[in-house]
C-alpha cells in the first residue's frame, strides 16, 4: 500500500517506521505547526528507545521523507498526526490534502483535539467534494495509545486498538494496512467517528482522576499516619481495581492527559457535578505539583527567602526531555517567587529547562546530582529517573547543608531512609509534616 | 486676590432676597419663564452631561452665586488645594488627594517629592497585587492566598467597598478567584461572620488605618490575629504571610510587628475620606488590577484638572457646589438624597454620607467665629428604584424640601454580551430602559407635580403632588473605571467650593473625637473597674447592662 504520514512527534515516526517495516511503501512529510515543513535530527529520532536503528534502515528502502506535496499526492492512506498543531493548522492541512487528491483515498486522523474534530474535518471533506453528506466518510480517527520510552512496542503490540468506522470498505483498508499489527492488537473495536473521539476522552480520564485519587487517599493516609504504599499494594491486587496508574506522584505532566481532561471539562457545563468531578481531578493535580513546595516551606516555619534546595529530575517523566506541564516548572516559579535558590539536575531536560528560563538568576541547572546537592538546604525528588535510585547515601548526606529529602515520587523506603540519618517526607508516606 | 468680607455680605445679603422671591416661585413657572432653560443649565464633559435645570434657580441669582465664588477666592483656594498649599489650617496641613492621582506636569506642586512617594507607593501595590494574582503570596501552609479581608473604617472601608462593589463587572480573571471580605464595625459581628466561613491557612488581612490606632480596626485585627494564632501559634509567621498594613505612619506598623515588606505608606496629608485614591485603595487594585485602578485615578484626574482649569459657569463641580450652597443656605432646604439608578453604585450614597457631612458638618469658620447661616445638609440616598418604594412618598407629599442628585450611566449591558444568553441580554436591556425611564419620570414629577401631567390636577387632595423638589440629574454615558473615578472627585470638589463659600475647614473632623474619648471611661465603667458616677441616665444603662453582662461574660 502506498501510505503518506503528516505529523511532527514520536507518534508519527513510529507509525511510518513500523508501516514501512510491515512493507508498505510510506512518505513521511514532517509538519510543524501551521503545517510548516521542519527536520528532526538524529537526536531528536534517538530519544525514542530503538527508534533511530530501525529509522535508518529502512529510510531509502520502503520509507521516504517528502515534501507535503509530494506526499499529499502519493498514499492512497493519508494518515495525520495533529499532536503541536492548532484545530485551523489542522483544518487547513485536510483542506490541502481534499485539494491535492482525488476521491477513492481513505484519511486517518491522530489527534488529541476535542471532541467534534472528526465532524469538523468530515465537513471539510465534504466541501472540498472528496466526501458527500450521503456516503460514508473516507475519514477515520485513530486514537493511538502510544506511550514515550515504549512507543515500538505500543504501536507493534497494541493493548487496545480503537478504530473509527464502521465502513466496511474502511475497515478493509485500515485492516490491510495495519497487518500484521492488528492480529498482535488484545483487543480491536470498529465504532463510529465520535465514538472514538470519546473512547479516547473517556480512558484519558480515566486515567487522570486514578491518580488525583490515589493522591488523595495518599494525603487522607499522611494525616492518619498509614503508609500508602502498604494501601496502594492491596488496591492493585484487587482484580477490580488493578495497578497501573495508582503511584502516588507530585503530579502527572506532559500534554496527553492534561489536554484530555481539558477536553471533557469543557464538554460539561459549568457547575455541574460531572464538572466539578473533573474540575476536582484537574485541581488535585495542580495542587499535588506544589505540594513538594508546600513541605518545605512548612519544615522551614514559612521563612525560606535565601535558602537553596536541589532538584532532581525536571522531565515530566523518566525517558523523556520533555517539560511540558512538569511539575518542575511549579515548584522552580513557587521557589524563585519566594527568593529560594535552586540547583536542578535532570540527565536529559537540562538543556530545556536552560533554554526556558534564559537569565534566570536563581536557577542553577548542574551536571550531577551530587553536585546538585552541594550545600543544600532539601532535595526533592521529582522525576522518578533510575539513576536516582540507588544514590552514595553517605556522600549525598554529607553534601547537603540540611539532610532533608522530600520525595515526590515514592522512590525510596522511610525506614532505610532513616537509618541512613536522612529526615525524610514521601507522599503518604516517611515524615509527616 | 484678597477676600473682601464686605463684597461677601452684601453678595449674601442680595442672594438671600433673591431666594425669597425663588421661593415664591414654582419650578415650572421658571420653566414657563425661560425656554432656553434645559440648554442654559446643563453641562456636558468628557461623557458626563449635568442638567441641573430643574433646580430652582435662576440667571441672576446664578450670576450672583458665581459672583459669590468669586469674592470668595475659590479660584485661589482651588489652586492653594492642587498646590499643596495647608488649606487644613486646624491640622496644618495640605490636603493632596489631587496628588494621588496627578500626571507631573499637571500641578505646580510645593514638594517635589510628593509624586515620587505616590508613584512608590503604586509600584509596591503593584508588586503586592502581582503576588497574589499569580498564587504566589502564601499563608502558613504554603498554599496561595484565596480570601482577603480588608479590616478598616470610615475611610478605610467606605471607598473600597463601595467601589469594589461598583466595578465588580471589572474583576480581573485572577480576582475572580479571590473573595475580598469588608470588616469595618467595631461590635465584631461582621469579622465573626466573615471568620466563620474562611480557611486561616489562605486568608490574607489588609489593616488598614491612617493613625494606626483606630480602635474599631484594632479590635477587629485583634480578633483575625487571635483566630490565626489557633492555627499557627508563631506571630512573627502570621504578620510576615497574612497581614498587609496600610497606614502613614511606619513606625506604628513596625511596632506592631508587621514586616516593612508588607507595609504599604500614604501620607498625613491625605485625609481618610479622600484615601481610597492611595493604598487605602489597594482592595480595589486587587478587585479591577492595577491597570484599571490606574484607570480610575486618571478619570479623577481629568476631573482635577476640569476643576483646577475650567471657568466657573462650566466646571461641574463648582456648578455641584455653588447649588449645594444655594439650597442649603439660601433656599433654606435642610436635606440632600443621593439617587444612583444602577445597583452598581448601591454603596455610593453611604459613601457620600461621611464625604459631604464628615467634611461639611461645621458651624464655625476659619476666622474662629460661628457661621450666620446653614451649611451642610443631612445627606442620604439609596438606588433610587428601590428608594421608590421606601421614601420617596416623602419627597412627593411630605412635608420636608429636599433637593435630589439623580445618577445614571446610560449605557448598561454592552459589555456583557458574552456572558449572558442572548434571550437574557435582550431582556437586561429593557430593564435598564425601564431604569432610566423611572428615573427621568421622577425627577419630573419632584419637580412639576400634578402639573407634570395636567389631567392628574383634578385628583383627590391626597393623590396630588405639590412639586417644586429640585433636583439636579447626572448622566455619564457608562460606569467604568474611568468614569467612577471622574464622578468620585466632582463630589470631592464640590465639597471643597461648599466648604471655600462658607469658609469652613472640610478637612479635619474634630466633632468625632470626645465620643472616641469618653467611651475609654465608660468602658471602664461597664467592666466595674471605674466607680464613677456620670448622668442618671447613663449609670442607669450601666446598671442594667452590668446585670445583664454579668451571665455572658460580655464585659
Amino acid at each position: 500500500m502506498k501510505i503518506s504520514i503528516y505529523g511532527q512527534d514520536v507518534d508519527a515516526l513510529v507509525a511510518a517506521v513500523c508501516l514501512a517495516e510491515a512493507g508498505h511503501e510510506v512518505q513521511l512529510s514532517r509538519l510543524g505547526e501551521g503545517g510548516k515543513q521542519i527536520s528532526w535530527d538524529d537526536t531528536y529520532i534517538d530519544k525514542e528507545p530503538g527508534l533511530l536503528n530501525r529509522y535508518r534502515s529502512v529510510l531509502g528502502r520502503n520509507l521516504r521523507v517528502r515534501t507535503f506535496k509530494d506526499a499529499a499526492g502519493f498514499g492512497t492512506a493519508q494518515w495525520v498526526f495533529g499532536r503541536g498543531q492548532s484545530e485551523k493548522g489542522l483544518f487547513d492541512i485536510f483542506r490541502s490534502l481534499a485539494k491535492a487528491r482525488r476521491k477513492g483515498v481513505l484519511y486517518l486522523l491522530t489527534s488529541h483535539h476535542r471532541v467534534g474534530t472528526y465532524e469538523c474535518v468530515r465537513r471539510i471533506l465534504c466541501e472540498e467534494g472528496v466526501a458527500t453528506e450521503e456516503d460514508q466518510c473516507p475519514l477515520v480517527p485513530m486514537p493511538v495509545m502510544i506511550r514515550e520510552g515504549v512507543a515500538l512496542s505500543d504501536f507493534e503490540s497494541p493493548s487496545l486498538l480503537v478504530v473509527g468506522t464502521t465502513d466496511e470498505h474502511s475497515i478493509n483498508v485500515v485492516t490491510q494496512m495495519l497487518r500484521p499489527y492488528t492480529i498482535r492488537a488484545g483487543k480491536t473495536l470498529f465504532v463510529d467517528g465520535l465514538t472514538s473521539e470519546v473512547i479516547r476522552n473517556a480512558i484519558s480520564t480515566m486515567l487522570a482522576t486514578r491518580l488525583s485519587f490515589i493522591n488523595k487517599i495518599a494525603q487522607l493516609c499522611e494525616k492518619l499516619g498509614v503508609d500508602v504504599e502498604v494501601v496502594r499494594d492491596a488496591m492493585a491486587g484487587d482484580p477490580r481495581v488493578g495497578s497501573e496508574y495508582l503511584n502516588p506522584g507530585c503530579g502527572f505532566g506532559g500534554d496527553n492527559l492534561a489536554d484530555e481532561l481539558a477536553n471533557v471539562q469543557a464538554l460539561l457545563p459549568k457547575g455541574s457535578a460531572a464538572r466539578q468531578l473533573m474540575d476536582a481531578v484537574a485541581l488535585t493535580n495542580e495542587e499535588q505539583k506544589e505540594l513538594l513546595f508546600r513541605k518545605v516551606w512548612s519544615y522551614y516555619q514559612a521563612d525560606i527567602c535565601g535558602k537553596t534546595v536541589a532538584i532532581w529530575g525536571a522531565a515530566f517523566k523518566p525517558g523523556t526531555d520533555s517539560l511540558v506541564n512538569s511539575p518542575v516548572l511549579i515548584l522552580l516559579e513557587a521557589f524563585w517567587a519566594q527568593g529560594v535558590r535552586t540547583r536542578v539536575y535532570d540527565p536529559q531536560a537540562l538543556e530545556a529547562l536552560r533554554l526556558k528560563y534564559q537569565g534566570q538568576e536563581l536557577l542553577d541547572c548542574v551536571d550531577s546530582p551530587y553536585e546538585a546537592a552541594e550545600r543544600a538546604d532539601a532535595l526533592l525528588i521529582v522525576t522518578a529517573w533510575k539513576e536516582f535510585y540507588n544514590p552514595d547515601f553517605e556522600r549525598l548526606k554529607s553534601l547537603l547543608a540540611t539532610p532533608a529529602i522530600f520525595d515526590g515520587r515514592n522512590i525510596y523506603e522511610p525506614e532505610a531512609m532513616r537509618e541512613l540519618g536522612f529526615e525524610y517526607f514521601g507522599l503518604g508516606r516517611g515524615l509527616r509534616i | 486676590m484678597a477676600v473682601d468680607s464686605g463684597v461677601i455680605e452684601a453678595i449674601r445679603h442680595a442672594l438671600f432676597g433673591m431666594a425669597t422671591d425663588l421661593k415664591a416661585r414654582s419650578i415650572a413657572q421658571l420653566f414657563e419663564m425661560d425656554t432656553k432653560r434645559a440648554e442654559r443649565f446643563s453641562q456636558e464633559f468628557s461623557g458626563y452631561y449635568l442638567d441641573y435645570a430643574k433646580q430652582r434657580i435662576d440667571v441672576s441669582a446664578w450670576q450672583a452665586l458665581c459672583d459669590l465664588a468669586r469674592a470668595c477666592g475659590l479660584k485661589e483656594a482651588i489652586n492653594a488645594l492642587v498646590c499643596g498649599d495647608v488649606v487644613n489650617p486646624t491640622e496644618n496641613r495640605p490636603a493632596l488627594h489631587t496628588a494621588l492621582r496627578a500626571r507631573p506636569e499637571a500641578f505646580a506642586l510645593k514638594d517635589a517629592t510628593v509624586l515620587p512617594s505616590v508613584e512608590r507607593s503604586l509600584l509596591k501595590m503593584n508588586a503586592i497585587v502581582e503576588k497574589i494574582y499569580s498564587k504566589q503570596w502564601r499563608g502558613f501552609s504554603g498554599k496561595a492566598i484565596t480570601d482577603i479581608v480588608n479590616i478598616g473604617v470610615g475611610g478605610s472601608d467606605l471607598g473600597p467597598f463601595m467601589t469594589c462593589h461598583a466595578l465588580a463587572e471589572f474583576a480581573t480573571a485572577e480576582a475572580l478567584r479571590l473573595n475580598m471580605h469588608f470588616v469595618s464595625s467595631m461590635d465584631g459581628t461582621q469579622i465573626f461572620q466573615v471568620l466563620e466561613n474562611l480557611d486561616p491557612a489562605t486568608t490574607l488581612f489588609i489593616v488598614s488605618s491612617k493613625s494606626f490606632t483606630t480602635i474599631d480596626t484594632f479590635y477587629n485585627a485583634n480578633t483575625a490575629i487571635a483566630w490565626l494564632m489557633d492555627s499557627v501559634g508563631d506571630r512573627r509567621v502570621i504578620m510576615r504571610h497574612h497581614v498587609i498594613a496600610i497606614s502613614a505612619s511606619s513606625e506604628k506598623m513596625c511596632a506592631w510587628g508587621v514586616p516593612e515588606s508588607n507595609q504599604l505608606l500614604f501620607w498625613d496629608w491625605v485625609g481618610g475620606r479622600f484615601s481610597m485614591w492611595s493604598a487605602i485603595g489597594l482592595p480595589i487594585a486587587i478587585k479591577i488590577g492595577m491597570k484599571c485602578f490606574r484607570e480610575l485615578l486618571d478619570g479623577a484626574h481629568e476631573m482635577d484638572v476640569h476643576f483646577a482649569t475650567a471657568p466657573f459657569e462650566h466646571n461641574i463641580p463648582v456648578i455641584m457646589g455653588l447649588l449645594g450652597v444655594w439650597n442649603a443656605t439660601f433656599l433654606g432646604i435642610h436635606a440632600h438624597t443621593v439617587l444612583p439608578y444602577d445597583g452598581r453604585l448601591k454603596f455610593l450614597p453611604n459613601y457620600l454620607t461621611q464625604l459631604e457631612m464628615e467634611s461639611n458638618g461645621k458651624s464655625v469658620t476659619n476666622d474662629g467665629v460661628l457661621v450666620g447661616f446653614d451649611t451642610c445638609p443631612i445627606l442620604w440616598g439609596d438606588v433610587g428604584p428601590n428608594a421608590q418604594h421606601a421614601f420617596y412618598q416623602l419627597l412627593h407629599q411630605g412635608t420636608q424640601a429636599v433637593s435630589c442628585d439623580f445618577i445614571a450611566p446610560i449605557m448598561r449591558y454592552h459589555r456583557v454580551e458574552e456572558n449572558a444568553s442572548s434571550g437574557a441580554r435582550i431582556s437586561l436591556v429593557e430593564q435598564q430602559c425601564l431604569a432610566l425611564a423611572n428615573c427621568l419620570a421622577q425627577s419630573r414629577v419632584l419637580a412639576f407635580g400634578n402639573q407634570a401631567v395636567p389631567e392628574s390636577a383634578e385628583a383627590e387632595i391626597y393623590k396630588r403632588y405639590r412639586g417644586n423638589q429640585p433636583s439636579t440629574t447626572w448622566l455619564m454615558d457608562e460606569l467604568t473605571p474611568q468614569s467612577l473615578g471622574g464622578l468620585l472627585a466632582a463630589y470631592e470638589h464640590k465639597v471643597f467650593v461648599m466648604a471655600t463659600l462658607w469658609n469652613i475647614n472640610p478637612f479635619d473632623q474634630w466633632g468625632v473625637e470626645l465620643g472616641k474619648n469618653i467611651a475609654k471611661q465608660t468602658q471602664a465603667a461597664l467592666k466595674d473597674q471605674l466607680v464613677q458616677s456620670f448622668d442618671g441616665s447613663t449609670d442607669a444603662l450601666i446598671r442594667r447592662i452590668r446585670s445583664k453582662a454579668e451571665r455572658d461574660t460580655s464585659c
